[in-house]
């Protein structure tokens, strides 16, 4: 599974890393994240997703661990958890580049993933069209969050 | 193994609605128990409370109404192949539902479960759709009726409230004189693939006066092809019965397909174009009145 996504929010690169790292903003800017909390920081991360098909959630711990950070132009993650309840064990990996475009950033978000276990049988293309629909929501919420804290 | 949970069996409407105003989505609505089961079983699904409405009287019901054929939640597809309501007035059903997975499934599964469960390898999903089917949707608010089109928005996903119940589909049967077909392929026990597709002729018997065709089963929900529909309309029949129009010629480029256990979305789109033509060669053969060579599989012809 993979799912890019490029969006151009109207705040320069270095005002929008620090919004990266704020760890309440961003669990409030990914659909269904909560729970999230700084382990180590800059470093490792907790928190935890929860995802609706229909009548079938998906309720999983993640480990995010910060593979790669070039402020204020790259970020690189992954992250790695299991429903025990529903079997299903999920890891990613997260790029985030962020390129100065005039007076905003362009941001480049690409994840890659595997859902495995029962719920993989379900479909991928059901999880990708789910992980698809996520990334754009995080993108729309993180221009808000970005755009906000620029005038505020 | 399947978690424990609370067994409600109310026998009204009314008490449906109480319990689930009072659980929300912690509740689950049962019926046949063919897919919700398999999900519990798999610990996917984890309902505290299953409200089971097979006892609400009336709710099995399968009527002619004014304008169509009602067929409540609870009936089973065994009742609607054997209804008389359902062979007069939209005889594909009937015939459908003799196909539909197996005959354990066929014995208890219901036609509202099926919709409601929103299975994307559903055959009503995608039969109904050339019967402009709408679903009744009941709470304790009041009634709504909502094209099928719009109520599945997804896989497993409806437009349904926790606090609603759907109690019937009303389908609207072809203009007199029309023929149709369904058929469908698959490599499991759920169709891969499913194409319904309606044909009705010109006074002159000679061109098509109207077209209904919809597709299933590859893609996120069942979809009606306008595009195509629109194409069709004016085609000569026999160019159709012998598919020398191209009609469906890219046709399948439009459509939304998924990648899942049952084949890649390219796999899916070009099935669909091969399916598209053989459903359009049977409506049409049978729309001239001549015999039909239903050779393939779970094929049905009306």
């Amino acid at each position: 599974m993979r799912v890019t996504r490029e969006l151009v929010i109207e705040v320069p690169p270095e005002a929008l890393w620090p919004i990266l790292w704020d760890v309440p903003r961003m669990a409030a800017c990914l659909p269904g994240c909560a729970e999230a909390q700084e382990v180590i920081p800059h470093s490792r991360y907790r928190a935890r997703m929860t995802q609706k098909v229909g009548p079938i959630s998906l309720s999983v711990p993640l480990d995010v661990e910060i593979l790669a950070a070039e402020p204020p132009r790259h970020l690189a993650l992954s992250a790695r958890g299991r429903d025990p309840l529903v079997g299903a064990e999920i890891s990613m990996r997260v790029t985030i580049d962020c390129e100065a475009v005039g007076t905003g950033a362009r941001l480049s978000i690409g994840a890659e993933g595997q859902v495995l276990g029962k719920l993989g049988g379900l479909g991928q293309g059901i999880i990708q069209r789910k992980a698809e629909e996520a990334l754009d929501e995080f993108g729309r919420r993180l221009a808000r969050a970005a755009t906000g804290e620029a005038s505020g | 193994m399947i978690r424990p949970f609370d067994l409600r069996r109310p026998t009204a409407l009314g008490e449906v609605g109480a319990l689930l105003g009072e659980y929300g989505d912690a509740a689950a609505l049962y019926a046949g128990g063919t897919e919700l089961l398999l999900l519990m079983k798999e610990g996917f699904v984890r309902p505290r409370v299953l409200v089971d409405v097979k006892c609400v009287p009336g709710l099995d019901r399968v009527t002619a109404v004014a304008g169509g054929i009602e067929i409540g939640a609870t009936a089973s597809h065994r009742s609607v192949e054997r209804s008389e309501a359902v062979r007069a007035h939209a005889p594909l059903v009937a015939g459908v539902a003799r196909h539909v997975a197996n005959v354990r499934v066929r014995a208890v599964g219901t036609v509202g479960g099926n919709l409601a469960f929103a299975d994307p390898h559903s055959d009503l999903a995608t039969l109904f759709l050339v019967f402009d089917a709408r679903v009744v949707l009941w709470s304790l608010a009041g009634e709504r009726e909502l094209p099928l089109a719009d109520f599945v928005l997804g896989p497993y996903e409806t437009a349904r409230r926790d606090d609603e119940i759907l109690t019937a589909v009303r389908l609207r049967p072809w203009h007199a004189g029309a023929a149709g077909t369904y058929l469908k392929f698959g490599v499991h026990e759920r169709p891969t693939l499913g194409v319904a597709a309606v044909l009705t002729l010109e006074a002159d018997g000679q061109t098509v006066a109207d077209a209904r065709l919809a597709l299933g089963c590859i893609g996120p929900r069942p979809q009606r092809l306008g595009v195509l529909e629109t194409r069709l309309c004016g085609t000569p029949i026999a160019d159709i019965a012998q598919s020398r129009t191209g009609v469906t010629d890219g046709a399948a480029d439009a459509i939304d397909t998924l990648t899942d256990l049952h084949g890649s979305a390219d796999y899916k789109r070009e099935m669909a174009q091969v399916f598209l033509r053989r459903a359009l060669r049977l409506a049409a053969s049978r729309a001239m009145g001549q015999p039909v060579d239903a050779r393939y599989p779970h094929t049905v012809v009306c």
